[in-house]
């Protein structure tokens, strides 16, 4: 293919420098300062969702915490693993990784289990894997690996940017249909964050905006009956106080009783007496913001936005393009997990079932963020390619 | 070069995007947390506790006697929590139905519950459990986890139909238990339980508990306990009006009314048909409701208070003392009846065709001549009959304990304007009047009385926890400024009526010298007698149908040298009055007789207790 060619020529080109002084040597392993501020940090977060699971599971370490530590340490080694993968190899094989995700979300489509009302499980006899949770990198490689491809003089021209709008609008609709609004919508915002990046005309943005008023009518009718009411019931919980609005009017109750200092530790009443659903996954922040009030919430969202400037920073030292799309790509990922599960729980956007990075209980998510990192601080390691 | 150039420009356009992101954020949680903390902290305390109210035991009615004419069953029911149904609900209602009896209906009503009710709210499995019920979900409950029985209080009414009217009933109150989860908290919903519910209701207690989402109890926080209600006693003889009640339902549809002359207590009050109050208690079905409601003799309305009837002859004392005070007449005035009068172009009749001859005042009540009280329309002014009505308690309300009673037409209280021949079938109780029996029996006790106007009472007394409240000495409204003599006069008139030969009233009589009876029969009217009617002769009462028939009234005093006790009863439809009111009146008097000693005996108990304790 045309496309994969020209990049593969470009890459071709780069050669690996020496590595000089700056990088520190963690187990000897070497890594750039910036890396290692990247792991404290992450490690910090792992540390408070442990802290959090602990008091999800109401004290007793083996209902939730035992399970995330085991998962967090897996993730770490899919972390290790990605870090330590060729990225010449990841960029060869990035077609091939995006295809098998697009097959795996058709498969999903006609073999898929059907958990909690959605079709979005793959059932491999010994795990099931959600698709879509894979396409998420995909998308972020396969674009970055397009973007890469584009030469100064063809970038920003509406011609070039039809095929990344299909590499992107397949994967969408087919999540969509699971239904999974939540992962589509965020597939959708990465690839508009990329092709921002890539220099994509503003006015062609105010274009899509303009179509999108249009289109939404059209989307309402297509919508499943429960997104329909989540919607509903997001614009106005008090509609069913004890069905589907009792989630967020609970989670609301939970997160403004925290006040300034918290509840403390294990003190949550709300999380504790069971009020909150799903207090261990997806409504995880509601407990953190019960027991650490105000004053946590507040240090947990600088954490994050520490993480996220810290990405942002590497996107900007990296040399070369491939390696600047995928990291401002995950950041931006990252970025709208904490986002939307936040805004979710504390009811300004609709509940759309996104878990909250790194804290939440859940493999999944976990293995996709951690697979993330490991990306970005392979391409911070290998960033004087050019 | 121009790609990168942009790419860091707009990494950091990004940039800036997602942190005024997290500052929306950060303002939201202030809004949550710092802004609205404190409503949010209550309604989390409002969460985590459950207020578990305890139901105080209602007050008991007594009767005169202390007998007990509502009070409380003492039943356990079964329930279980919602949450804790791990399993298929149906198959939990089977396991339930395995053990104790559930029918169809229920097994719906658990099912609906379920589908629509809070986690937390205790769903009802069965009311009402036997003691072999109670023991078999103890023996299971190790099968049935959430199942639990708890005892609780039903309003009960012994005697059932014959008080339902001046007791009431209660009924669960729907709102309440739905929001504040207060189940079996009865509230007075008609007669005395409506009236006196304050005093019966007693104050609810409670349990505060902190409980998790499921509804389990994790400690109890506070407790407050519920105070009872107060016992209240009234001045109906249980005995009486049972007897009575008895004596009404050989008829389709009547009432009467007995009372204390000489203090306004209210004795008895049955109105027939009548309702079993306790099927209120219980939650009435719609097709139990639908079957009182429609049934044409009314056995929901209380017609002691509300049935409204035309006075008929038992008005002619009344029409006879306005015109012996205002002069027109004196007790000698005597007319002639041919059995029918002229006036004008119209024929008017009495009710004796050939005529009673010469009739002087005495004999037209005894007599209950209608030709006289004719002559005697064109001498009296609508205003002389209207005020002599009202003075004697009618269009006025007597009993405002109990609500909805009806408070009935004077002749000049429609706002039409009255005509001369409402005047003329007016003074003999038909046309405009509309009287209930309570203000026949008040007329006849101030007849009886010289004209003393007593308020009625129905209330004993009231049980505080320390002491017993008797209301105040019987009120004495007014004294009427009638001749004394005027009542003589009619007393021994209606004395005469029942016990002199010729009496229209004379089934009344007890046959007993010592507790001889005064009263006067009226029978009054539903349909108009056409002419040709007349002509082709009256149509006797067992011809027409029932609802057609005429009201039997009866009023009288007994005993009458020393009147004490006012009787008036009026059967509805019932014909004649002189064949069936008037005898019923009579065994009324002779039920007061065999009571008489207990009522002086309790009265002076009373007095004994009430002077011991000034």
């Amino acid at each position: 293919m045309w496309l994969r060619r020209r990049g593969y020529k470009k890459l071709l080109r780069m050669q690996i420098r020496p590595m000089n002084n700056k990088f520190l040597n963690v187990f000897f392993i070497k890594i750039t300062k910036l890396s290692a501020v990247l792991l404290c940090l992450i490690l910090l977060v792992c540390a408070i969702g442990l802290a959090m699971q602990y008091s999800a599971g109401g004290g007793n370490f083996y209902q939730y915490a035992f399970s995330y530590l085991m998962k967090t340490l897996l993730g770490f080694v899919v972390l290790f693993i990605v870090f330590r993968l060729d990225l010449k190899i990841i960029f060869l094989l990035t077609d091939y990784f995006y295809y098998a995700s697009l097959f795996l979300l058709v498969l999903v489509e006609i073999l898929g289990d059907i958990r909690l009302g959605a079709q979005r499980w793959l059932n491999l006899g010994v795990f099931a894997i959600q698709p879509s949770e894979i396409m998420k990198i995909a998308i972020i490689l396969m674009l970055a690996k397009y973007f890469h491809g584009l030469s100064s003089l063809q970038t920003g021209k509406f011609k070039y940017y039809l095929m990344p709008a299909v590499i992107a609008i397949v994967p969408f609709l087919l999540i969509l249909k699971q239904p999974d609004l939540g992962t589509a919508v965020m597939i959708a915002l990465i690839a508009i964050s990329l092709f921002f990046l890539s220099g994509f005309r503003l006015r062609y943005f105010a274009a899509m905006g303009l179509s999108m008023l249009i289109i939404l009518p059209i989307a309402w009718f297509n919508l499943h009956n429960y997104q329909k009411e989540r919607i509903l019931n997001f614009l106005n919980p008090d509609r069913d106080p004890l069905g589907s609005g009792y989630h967020i009017i609970q989670s609301k109750i939970a997160i403004g009783s925290g006040e300034f200092f918290g509840k403390g530790f294990l003190k949550g009443t709300q999380a504790q007496l069971d009020f909150l659903p799903e207090k261990h996954t997806d409504f995880i922040f509601t407990l953190f913001a019960e027991e650490f009030g105000f004053m946590g919430s507040m240090f947990l969202i600088m954490l994050y936005a520490a993480i996220i400037i810290t990405i942002l920073m590497m996107s900007y030292r990296c040399s070369y393009a491939f390696g600047r799309y995928i990291i401002a790509g995950i950041g931006t990922m990252l970025f709208i997990y904490v986002f939307v599960n936040i805004g979710m729980v504390s009811g300004i956007l609709p509940v759309v079932g996104i878990p909250l990075p790194l804290i939440s209980y859940g493999g999944t998510s976990m293995i996709t963020l951690m697979t993330g990192f490991g990306l970005i601080l392979n391409i911070e390691n290998h960033k004087n390619y050019a | 070069m121009k790609n990168i150039k942009t790419f860091s420009r707009r990494v950091f356009v990004l940039l800036v995007l997602k942190l005024s992101l997290f500052v929306v954020l950060l303002v939201r949680l202030f809004q949550l947390q710092i802004k609205e903390g404190l409503h949010f902290n209550t309604l989390s305390d409002k969460n985590r506790t459950n207020l578990v109210p305890i139901i105080p035991k209602r007050g008991l009615i007594n009767d005169n006697f202390n007998i007990a004419l509502a009070n409380n069953l003492f039943l356990w029911e079964a329930l279980f929590l919602k949450s804790q149904i791990e399993n298929n609900i149906n198959l939990f209602i089977n396991n339930i139905a395995s053990i104790i009896v559930i029918t169809e209906e229920d097994k719906q009503r658990i099912l609906d519950d379920y589908k629509t009710k809070p986690p937390y709210f205790p769903i009802l499995i069965k009311q009402n459990l036997s003691q072999s019920e109670i023991a078999a979900i103890e023996t299971f409950s190790y099968n049935l986890p959430g199942v639990f029985i708890r005892p609780f209080y039903r309003r009960n009414y012994p005697f059932a139909d014959a008080f339902a009217h001046v007791i009431g009933y209660t009924s669960i109150t729907n709102d309440l238990a739905k929001s504040n989860n207060i189940p079996h908290w009865q509230i007075g919903r008609y007669g005395l339980e409506e009236s006196l519910d304050p005093f019966l209701k007693g104050t609810v207690g409670y349990s505060k508990y902190e409980i998790n989402a499921h509804g389990s109890i994790i400690r109890k926080l506070d407790q407050k306990p519920s105070s009872p209600g107060n016992n209240v006693a009234i001045t109906i003889d249980q005995v009486l009006q049972n007897e009575i009640h008895k004596l009404l339902s050989q008829y389709n549809s009547a009432s009467a009314v007995v009372s204390e002359i000489k203090t306004g207590r209210i004795l008895a009050m049955p109105s027939y048909p009548s309702f079993n109050p306790n099927l209120f208690t219980e939650g009435i079905s719609n097709k139990l409701w639908g079957e009182l409601t429609n049934n044409e003799k009314a056995p929901l309305s209380n017609k002691a208070l509300m049935g409204m009837y035309p006075p008929g002859s038992t008005i002619k004392p009344l029409m006879a003392l306005i015109a012996l005070e205002r002069g027109l007449i004196t007790p000698e005035t005597t007319f002639t009846c041919k059995g029918y009068i002229d006036i004008g172009k119209e024929r008017f009749h009495c009710w004796l065709h050939k005529g009673h001859g010469k009739v002087d005042l005495h004999n037209s009540i005894v007599q209950s001549c209608d030709v006289y009280y004719y002559n005697l329309a064109s001498l009296l002014s609508l205003k002389d009959m209207n005020d002599v009505a009202k003075d004697f308690g009618f269009g006025a309300k007597h009993l405002p304990i109990l609500s909805s009673e009806s408070r009935g037409k004077t002749i000049l209280s429609d706002e039409a304007e009255a005509k001369f021949s409402d005047k003329i079938i007016g003074v003999i109780g038909q046309g405009r009047w509309l009287v209930t029996p309570i203000q026949l029996n008040k007329m006849t006790a101030m007849i009886a009385n010289d004209g003393v106007d007593l308020n009625y009472s129905l209330l004993k007394n009231i049980e505080y926890e320390d002491r017993v409240v008797y209301p105040k000495e019987t009120t004495q409204n007014r004294v009427l400024p009638y001749k004394k003599e005027h009542f003589d006069f009619l007393r021994k008139a209606l004395l005469d009526t029942v016990n002199a030969r010729g009496g229209t009233a004379m089934l009344a009589g007890t046959g007993d010298k010592e507790w001889a009876m005064s009263g006067k029969t009226g029978t009054a009217q539903v349909r108009r007698i056409s002419m040709r009617e007349r002509e082709t002769g009256v149509l006797q009462n067992y011809m027409i149908p029932w609802n057609r028939r005429d009201h039997a009234l009866f009023i009288g005093f007994v005993p009458a040298h020393d009147p004490m006790y006012s009787i008036s009863v009026v059967i509805e439809h019932g014909g004649s009055a002189a064949t069936t009111a008037a005898p019923l009146g009579g065994e009324i008097a002779k039920l007061l007789k065999q009571r008489h000693p207990l009522y002086v005996a309790e009265a002076a108990r009373i007095q004994k207790i009430i002077a011991d304790a000034n």
